[in-house]
């Protein structure tokens, strides 16, 4: 466990009305997030199997991202963003 | 996402902390561009239409925020900003946490050239200590160790993620652009002295010693964790800067001391009546003929409603409590009331000097001062950061 908190001091401000949304809300982030760092690291140890065999594990930590690389990374979040507020972000839309 | 930090005390990141980072940069990304144009619209396609219909009072930034408040597009955009927000220090922390001891321990590899000066009798002022400002667990004060650098280290990195690349390569675009403007308005002011109010980890404080290195820089500040980070972090850097540790609305330096007295993105996060004292203090330390320079939000005066709006969001949801109020204010009269003539009050709006190069930015500023809607607000389309001030008689 960190000395630092994960959480601010007082009352989270809550925005929906139902108890619980804006945290569930959180949650879901934070989880996508998760989902991220794995897609991000498969995207790399796919490159890295390509060129170093089986020191799979010490290849992909010591990896530097191309700019390609970068550029393939942060078009593949935007996507994973969009996909996951979908309904949130199309509320715009539907009124 | 690589941490942007080029100096000594740039924490090693693994590759799943590289992930996360570059994850919540886009989110945050995604939310002040993507979403903020959606909620734009809805407010002008629906919600003021609705308004319209119902009552005549006036369009304010407040009556915009009621309306709000209940639209289903501005819960969604406060409640995912608020998460980013979130996210972004518990990222950081994680890194942090990992390092540091080792951070505290640094040995340095470097022969002084600035100064550390701590007082540890120093009462924190409650605006810093009293709530986590900026949703920052512990604030700006919180000390996990002995020498703990710990909220200047997470400051630094998290301002790495937060900016998502706006605040330019080396996170410091506000402090160059608010030094570089100067220098280049104008050529035959030559400061020997100048101070830096509020500089967290003096990340703005350094560009002044670049742009005018023949000055002794200063750099105050309450919280010594920020303080202790920055002493190392300009050390790093071999840029001379003299960091103490003092509140700006009761300073101990002599009348008459500076040519310059900067802050950015201070005064926001004091309560009117700290404003008053800090100006006051500003002017006192001032040599006649020297600049009260600050880099700010701008006014609610120069600003279109939604805009006043939507940029106030931080103060009633970031825990930024007096943010709405500072900006309300006439900032021209706030400096009158401290002593400063109304006819050398100064102020500009500006394009980001370590965006647009130097020529670019010389031949921007040579016009007057305009605001649009990228005025104080980070875009990748072009944000124009505002300054105001006036010269000391």
């Amino acid at each position: 466990m960190r000395d630092i908190p994960r959480k601010q001091r007082g009352k989270r401000n809550q925005f929906f009305d139902a108890d619980g949304v804006d945290e569930m809300l959180s949650g879901l982030l934070r989880l996508t997030a998760e989902v991220s760092a794995v897609k991000d690291r498969l995207y790399i140890m796919e490159r890295v199997l390509e060129s170093q065999g089986l020191s799979v594990s010490e290849a992909v930590e010591s990896y530097m991202t191309t700019s390609e690389d970068d550029q393939v990374l942060t078009d593949q979040r935007h996507r994973l963003i969009e996909t996951v507020l979908a309904q949130l972000d199309a509320s715009a839309d539907t009124e | 996402m690589n941490s942007s930090l080029q100096h000594d005390l740039a924490l090693a990141l693994t590759q799943e902390e590289k992930a996360k980072r570059s994850f919540v940069s886009a989110l945050r990304s995604h939310v002040l561009q993507n979403m903020a144009v959606k909620m734009r619209a809805q407010y002008f396609d629906v919600v003021k239409p609705n308004l319209e219909k119902q009552q005549d009072d006036p369009e304010t930034p407040a009556r915009i925020h009621k309306a709000m408040r209940s639209d289903k597009v501005f819960k969604a955009y406060s409640s995912v900003r608020t998460a980013a927000q979130e996210m972004v220090f518990d990222v950081v922390s994680d890194t942090v946490d990992r390092h540091l001891t080792s951070l505290i321990d640094r040995p340095s590899t470097r022969a002084e050239i600035g100064t550390l000066t701590l007082d540890s009798e120093l009462a924190l002022p409650s605006n810093v200590t009293a709530i986590d400002v900026h949703l920052s667990p512990g604030s700006y004060h919180t000390e996990y160790a002995d020498n703990d650098m710990t909220a200047g280290a997470i400051y630094d990195n998290s301002i790495d993620v937060f900016a998502f690349g706006q605040f330019g390569k080396t996170l410091d675009d506000i402090g160059s652009t608010l030094a570089n403007y100067i220098r280049l308005k104008f050529p035959g002011f030559s400061p020997e002295a100048i101070l830096d109010c509020g500089c967290t980890i003096g990340h703005n404080t350094l560009p002044w010693a670049q742009a005018f290195p023949a000055a002794q820089v200063t750099a105050i500040d309450v919280a010594s964790p920020g303080l202790r980070y920055g002493h190392a972090r300009a050390e790093s850097l071999g840029i001379p800067v003299h960091f103490k540790q003092m509140n700006a609305v009761d300073m101990a330096f002599e009348d008459n001391s500076f040519d310059v007295v900067f802050s950015s993105m201070f005064l926001h996060e004091l309560p009117l009546k700290d404003i008053h004292r800090y100006l006051k203090e500003a002017y006192r330390v001032l040599k006649p003929g020297g600049l009260l320079w600050q880099m700010e939000l701008p006014p609610m005066s120069a600003m279109p409603n939604y805009e006043n709006f939507y940029m106030n969001w931080d103060s009633h949801y970031n825990n930024e409590p007096f943010y709405a109020t500072f900006r309300a204010q006439d900032y021209r009269q706030l400096l009158v009331d401290a002593g400063f003539d109304a006819e050398h009050y100064v102020e500009a709006t500006m394009p980001r000097y370590t965006f647009v190069g130097e020529e670019a930015f010389t031949d921007a500023i040579a016009d007057g001062t305009t605001f649009d809607t990228l005025t104080g607000r980070m875009d990748p389309k072009g944000t124009r950061w505002y300054g105001f001030g006036a010269w000391k008689n």
